[in-house]
């Protein structure tokens, strides 16, 4: 049944730069886990995405968080119900 | 003896600051696999019922059930209801029992086990002798 | 039949008729040993020794059986009496408060705070946030995996409901 969100997932760890990638519903039950995203963090993810949708109620498009740390980013972005995370090294503008 | 009662008071005021950080958590009880409370904290949104041993009890039977599905030990039991979602976890011989609304993070209340585990090796200590008594 | 070189463990019953050697269940080697030590005594003890064994294997399969069964209508649930569980719970929480605690004990519910200080606060905040790559790769890969998901259906194999095959 997974298989289309598997090939999205591996598709995804090929991309230069990406060193993990997860997905999860909105009650933050991983769907999916590549690489350095660990499967258990599905639930704070989750929640990120929530809160960040809860600061613009009446946006059209979702908001994208951007975790910024010294060994990478954490990109997260949801669309209808589904929660997507991608572990990246930043690239270039 | 004032600094041992705190020791509770403590664990109690933790397990409130954690039900305060999770949104929609209602209580958090740490049990025997009768349902005997060992330790909780409940805001007043819980619903008295799911705090009783009978109810709490019914997941030592599941667990006990669940695991003879194949699929090896069962480690925790996530039962959703319309207004609610209790979420339980086998750390024998205590029970770990979340109640939350059921619009609360379940992959939260799944990753609390991991922040919890320390105190439960504390408070299985406490309970293991008083069970084989 | 009523040879005293018995059959091999591992040989099963040729001709497919099971006989008074065939096993329900591989045996052990101490029963085996057993039957193949009586078998030279004589007829009459052997069998009576040899139905023992067989009917502790039965029942042995039987118990095994029981255990991994699930039934649900045959499952005893133990209520705790109000006297049981008032003891109980104090019990508990005496024994809690009565834990030797060290200030380490303690201290360990208090975790430390998450935030540091960062040097140069303001390189870090004035910096690019995110490259226009970044933010539209992730756009693409969240909505490739939202379509991923609207593609999961449930197909109808099996009956969810079977009979066991009792003649």
């Amino acid at each position: 049944m997974e298989e289309a969100l598997d090939k999205v997932l591996d598709d995804t760890m090929n991309m230069p730069g990406v060193t993990g990638v997860l997905c999860t519903d909105k009650l933050g039950l991983c769907l999916g886990a590549r690489g350095n995203a660990p499967a258990h963090s599905s639930g704070l993810i989750a929640t990120l995405a929530n809160h960040a949708k809860a600061l613009e109620a009446n946006a059209e498009a979702p908001p994208i968080v951007c975790l910024e740390s010294d060994s990478g980013n954490i990109l997260i972005r949801a669309k209808d119900g589904i929660t997507t995370a991608i572990y990246k090294v930043p690239s270039g503008p | 003896m004032v600094e041992a009662f705190n020791y509770s008071q403590e664990l109690k005021q933790y397990l409130h600051r954690i039900i305060r950080r999770v949104d929609g958590l209602y209580a958090i009880i740490v049990s025997d696999r009768d349902g005997v409370p060992v330790i909780r904290a409940a805001t007043e949104n819980v619903p008295e019922l799911a705090l009783r041993p009978g109810f709490l009890a019914t997941f030592s039977t599941g667990t006990d059930q669940a695991s003879k599905l194949g699929l090896s030990r069962n480690k925790a039991i996530v039962s959703m209801y319309t207004s609610y979602q209790v979420v339980q976890l086998s750390k024998l011989p205590l029970i770990l029992s979340f109640v939350a609304s059921s619009q609360a993070n379940t992959g939260v209340l799944l990753g609390l086990e991991n922040e919890l585990s320390d105190l439960l090796k504390d408070i299985k200590a406490a309970v293991d002798i008083t069970v084989s008594q | 039949m009523g040879c005293c070189c018995s059959s091999e463990d591992e040989k099963l019953s040729q001709d497919g008729d099971p006989d008074e050697r065939t096993r329900l269940i591989l045996p052990n080697p101490v029963s085996n040993s057993q039957v193949n030590h009586s078998d030279s005594y004589g007829s009459v003890p052997s069998s009576i020794a040899q139905q023992a064994d067989e009917q502790s294997a039965l029942s042995r399969i039987l118990m095994q059986t029981a255990n991994n069964v699930i039934d649900v209508s045959a499952i005893e649930t133990h209520m705790v009496e109000q006297h049981e569980y008032i003891d109980r719970a104090t019990q508990y929480s005496s024994r809690l408060t009565s834990i030797c605690h060290s200030a380490s004990v303690l201290n360990k519910l208090h975790r430390p705070a998450l935030l540091v200080d960062v040097p140069a606060l303001d390189r870090v905040l004035s910096a690019e946030p995110i490259s226009a790559s970044d933010l539209q790769f992730i756009r693409n890969t969240s909505d490739h995996a939202a379509a991923a998901m609207r593609k999961v259906v449930v197909t109808h194999k099996e009956d969810l409901v079977v009979n066991f095959g009792i003649p």
